[in-house]
Order: C-alpha cells, then structure tokens, then sequence
C-alpha cells in the first residue's frame, strides 16, 4: 500500500474526530429584548452556548459597548443556570441617533463571551447624569485552547467547513490533475493519460455534486433555503453542468481513441470558458454573495477562519484529495484493463 | 452518468425529508446533527461512486469467463 | 496557399454551399418568427427587462439552431478533401467567421421581428449593438470548437446542444446585464468593466481555440 493512500486515510479519520469533538467557544447564542431607548435601565436576559454561569459566578461581569472604547456595566447580574443570566443594566446617552451595542460577558472559566451589534440603543431626547465608564479590555479575552469560534447563526455548523468547503477544493486539486492528464493525452496520444484524466475528472464531478448537496443541507439551516441566488453556488452549478456535459460526451463516444482525444479537448475548453464563471464573477465589486469573502477574494480569508479551524481544514482538503486520488488511480487501472483487453481481442 | 445522477438524486432524497420531518431534532445542539446530515451525505455518495466502480469491474470478469 | 488565402478560399465554399439550400435559411426565419410571434400573443406588451430577456433566450436558441444546420451540411466528401489539405487553424477561423456573419444576420432578423411585434424599448442603440456584436463573436468562437467535436459523435444535435449552452451562459450572462443598461432599467456602472470582461472571454476563448483546434484534426 502507498504511503498516501494511508496518510489520506488517516488525514480524514483525524479530521471526523477532530472535527466532530473539539468543542466550539463560549459564546452568547441569544438575548432579549433587542432594542432599547437610552438613558433606561435595561433588563436583558442572556442565553449563553456553552458558557458556565453558574461555576463561573464569582467573576461574573457583562459589558455592553457603547462606542469604541466606552460602555456600561451590569449592575445586577442573576444566574438561573449554566446557560442563562438575567442582568440590569443602566444604560447612558448616547452620541448619535442610536447605537448597536456589543454585549460582552465574562468570567473565569469561559473567559469572554460575545455578541456583536446584540442590541439596538435608541437615542431617547434627554441628557442625564448616567455615566459611561471605559471597558477594561485587559481584562477580556478568548478562551485559550483548542477550540473552534462561536459564531452566531452558525452554530456548530462550522463545523461543516471540514466537508463541504473542503470537498470544493479537493474537487479543484482533482479538476487540475484531470487537465493536465488530458493535455499530456494530447500530446503523446498515450491512453494511460486518458484513463487519468477521465478517473480523475469523474470523481471531481462526485465531489462537486456532494458539495453542492452539503451546501444545500447547510444553507437549509443557516440562511433558510435549500437553494439561493448566491452568485457562488450558481455559478458552481453551471461548472457542474459543464462537466455532466463531459461524462455524456465520453459516454456517448464508441472508439477509444476518438472518445479520448474528444473528451480531453472539450474538458481543456470547457475550463477555459469556466474561467470567468469561477474568478471573475464571484470577484466583480457590485455582487452579493453570502459566502465569506464578498465582492474580492473568493476564498477563505481574514475573519472567517481562525488557526484551530486551519488546523482542521488543512488536512480535510489533503486527505480528501489524497482519498479521492485514491479512487482515481483504481478506476484509472480498471480502464487500462478494459484497454487491454480491447487491444487482445 | 445520466443514470448515476439520478441514483444520487434517490440517495439524498430520503435524507432531505428526513431533515424537513425533523426538522426541530436538526436544530437541536445547535445543529450539530445538519453537520452529521452532510457527512452522511458525503459518506454515500462515495460509497455509492465505488459501487459503481464494483459493477464495472464485475462485468469485466463476467467477459472475461466468456 | 498562405492562410489568408486558405480562409477566403473555405468562407467562399461555406458561402456557396449555404447559397445552394436557401430552404435552410427560410426554415430558421420561420423559427424566429413562429417563436416571436407566440410571445407577442401572451404578452401583447411587455416590460423592458421582459423585453430583454426574451430576446436573449430567442437568441441562444436561434444561434445554435443555425449553427447546427450549417455544420450537419458539411458531411459530404469535398469537406474531407478540404480537411486534407488546409490549414486546421485556416479551418477554425473560416468556420468562426462564417458563423460570426450568419449568427449576426439571425440576430438582426430577431431584432428585427421583435421591435415589429413587441415595440423596442431600446434607447441605446449603439450598447446594444456592440454588445450583440462582441457576444456573437464569442457565441461563434464556442460553436466553432464545440460543434466540431459534436460532429465525430453519433448524436450530434443533442451533443452540440449540451456541449455548447453551458458554455455560453456566462457570456449571455454578461450580455444581458449590458442589454438592461441600454433600456434604462439598470443603472450604467461598470459597464466598461462588462466590456472588458466580454473582450476578455472572446481573446480566452479564441486563444484556447485555436490552440486545440489542431488537436482536433491531427489523426
């Protein structure tokens, strides 16, 4: 057995494991109500996900930011369980028509807890004598650990992005080695290259088929829809017709030669007409898109990953290559059975 | 191919009403098991991709005895 | 014969090929205007974006309506003669040429019939024709390359179909977001950029066109 067959194996047993186990951050999943006045006092209860109120009691303190660097403390903080606190706050004035406040809460277990823009602070006319204090920044900070963010919304569908997003880019990785195969058929005119390059497009196309089902799944349960208009899953729509297109062609095609001089030309052609619909579109400025990375880089960046999700992603998308590389070079001596059988008779 | 998408199709469909009958048992843990959906999803796909690859090889020897 | 010399000699035998069944272009007319005139039936008026969209749609389906007649016709001997002693790219670009002419005389008998039944809400002649003019020129570079390989399967109307529309929907794509800027319904931003992008996809297409294209008729 090769070595990458059994490193493509592992990378995945490792990524199930990891992926599914290492817990998400404390964060706040959900507060009420979501609006307020100024110059009030706030009563807002505080649903947490995996937060320990309770054990944490002690050192209990939340925040809500006003400004940059300016907020208001809880007065009055009660705990009714691990995942739920009620506190009181007094909100002051503030500057413009109204303000989104970030709600930190803290403690010595879970360390900070937060939610940006968790609620909406409407100016309410009078001035008054409630003061802002600055929020001590020092003292808030992220659980240390390994441990993949909290985002609300997405919950522990984050998680998601060890096989769906993984499985797009595995899908490219195989996309590439299918053209290059089929380039070097054209040049040598040797069938070995055919049988690669067919193998390896044709498990692309079952990757690229599962991340557009995975997608769907996800999208159900975070943007609410089995399908968008999102410019990104369109246009990975189209791709895909493009490369059901390809299987028909190579099925509808008797001669071996013929079926593989065909197939690697309309694959080579077919990605060059794909060159808008996958690098040019999803950059352009004007368009929306609800994948991370609008209107410049498509890909993952910036925010929306972190190491220990890296840490994770990184060998999905290796050993779902290797995997699927794997299944490759087993249809791909199948097919040089059938050719020399073939040749035989 | 034409076939095998629609094997597919009949694959993930089960799945999907599933998912839509339980919807509230998806939720729960904060959906942590629409993570365990696309993997299952993942998991038959390939399965269902080698299956294929099993047939081809099974007519393969069924001509070879011939 | 130099390859210039090559291309004018194949446009001029394409030319009189298509001269000698002028039933083939009676057939595609009919097709527009069947199809037109079932729309004005539903419609009776329509808004601008409507507009623009049915026209695009008859379009796509009118070009590879004719394409496909012009290159079925090509399977007699003297096309085979001709593959053996021309150039291949003197074929590529005599068949993208020839399309190029053809799909733009469709496009205009389209236009035509649709401004007749269903009034033109067009108020910028000038984008609307350079836009169908630079996404037919793309249109027939996809056609060329794709119905040549259509044509060595043993279904090959079906095929080039389902070779060729995937392929051309990002430049429709494009086409009919410039086509709604020239009746006023979307604001003109960027459309310079759309111009860029649709220059760009014709100079892709043609360069990995005429790189392949060989390939084609090497065996």
């Amino acid at each position: 057995m090769s070595w990458w067959k059994l490193l493509g194996v592992l990378l995945l047993t490792y990524v199930i494991i990891a992926g599914f186990t290492v817990p998400l951050k404390p964060g706040i999943a959900l507060v009420s109500p979501q609006s307020t006045a100024s110059n009030s006092t706030l009563k807002l209860s505080i649903e947490g996900y995996n937060t320990h109120f309770e054990s944490g009691k002690q050192s209990l303190e939340a925040w809500l930011r006003l400004d940059s660097i300016h907020g208001v403390q809880a007065s009055t903080i009660t705990v009714k369980n691990e995942n739920l606190i009620e506190a009181t706050f007094a909100v002051g004035s503030i500057e413009n028509e109204f303000a989104d406040a970030t709600l930190y809460v803290n403690n010595n277990i879970d360390k900070t807890a937060f939610l940006p823009s968790a609620i909406r602070i409407t100016k309410n006319g009078d001035e008054s004598n409630f003061s802002k204090q600055l929020i001590p920044f020092d003292r808030l900070s992220s659980k240390p650990g390994f441990l993949f963010p909290y985002r609300e919304i997405l919950n522990e569908t984050i998680r998601n992005t060890f096989f769906h997003v993984a499985l797009w880019m595995a899908m490219f990785a195989l996309l590439i080695v299918g053209l290059y195969n089929g380039f070097q058929y054209l040049r040598t005119k040797d069938i070995i290259y055919d049988s690669r390059a067919s193998s390896f497009n044709m498990i692309a196309i079952v990757y690229g088929l599962l991340g557009l089902a995975t997608g769907s799944i996800w999208a159900r349960y975070t943007w609410g829809t089995w399908w968008t208009t999102d410019i990104k899953l369109n246009m990975a729509a189209i791709s895909m017709l493009i490369y059901v297109a390809y299987a028909i062609l190579r099925a509808s095609v008797d001669d071996i030669d013929k079926r593989a001089r065909l197939s690697a030309l309309y694959s080579l052609f077919a990605f060059a007409a794909m060159i808008p619909l996958l690098f040019v579109f999803p950059r352009m400025a004007n368009v929306i898109s609800l994948h991370p990375g609008n209107g410049g880089n498509p890909a993952l960046g910036g925010e929306d990953m972190d190491n220990t999700l890296r840490m994770v992603f990184y060998p999905a998308v290796i050993g779902l290559f290797l995997f699927g590389r794997w299944i490759a070079t087993i249809r791909t001596r199948i097919e040089t059975l059938f050719y020399k059988k073939s040749q035989l008779e | 191919m034409k076939k095998s998408f629609l094997l597919i199709l009949t694959l993930i469909i089960p799945i999907l009403l599933m998912a839509q009958a339980s919807q509230d048992f998806l939720r729960s843990t904060g959906k942590i098991y629409s993570v365990v959906a696309a993997l299952v999803i993942m998991f038959l796909g390939i399965v269902f991709y080698v299956w294929r690859l099993d047939k081809k090889v099974k007519q393969m020897e069924d001509d070879w005895d011939d | 014969m130099n390859p210039a010399k090559q291309i004018l000699h194949l446009l001029q035998h394409q030319f009189k090929l298509e001269s000698k069944s002028p039933h083939v272009l009676a057939a595609n007319v009919l097709y527009v205007v069947t199809i037109i005139f079932i729309i004005y039936r539903i419609f009776n008026e329509i808004s601008p974006p409507a507009w623009v969209a049915v026209f695009w749609i008859v379009f796509m389906f009118t070009t590879i309506n004719v394409t496909i007649h012009s290159y079925s016709k090509e399977q007699g001997k003297s096309i085979l003669f001709y593959y053996s002693i021309m150039h291949p790219l003197a074929l590529y670009i005599s068949r993208t040429i020839f399309n190029f002419i053809v799909i733009c005389i469709s496009t205009l008998v389209v236009y035509l019939f649709m401004t007749i039944f269903l009034e033109s809400p067009v108020t910028e002649h000038n984008m609307l024709l350079s836009t169908v003019a630079l996404s037919s020129l793309a249109v027939s570079i996809i056609f060329s390359f794709t119905s040549a390989i259509a044509v060595h399967t043993q279904i090959k109307h079906t095929m080039m179909t389902l070779l060729s529309l995937p392929l051309i929907i990002p430049v429709v794509l494009i086409a009919v977001k410039l086509s709604l800027v020239s009746v006023g319904t979307l604001i003109d931003d960027g459309s310079a950029t759309d111009y860029n992008i649709l220059i760009g996809i014709n100079l892709i297409m043609l360069g990995i066109g005429s790189f392949l294209f060989p390939y084609l008729w090497r065996s």
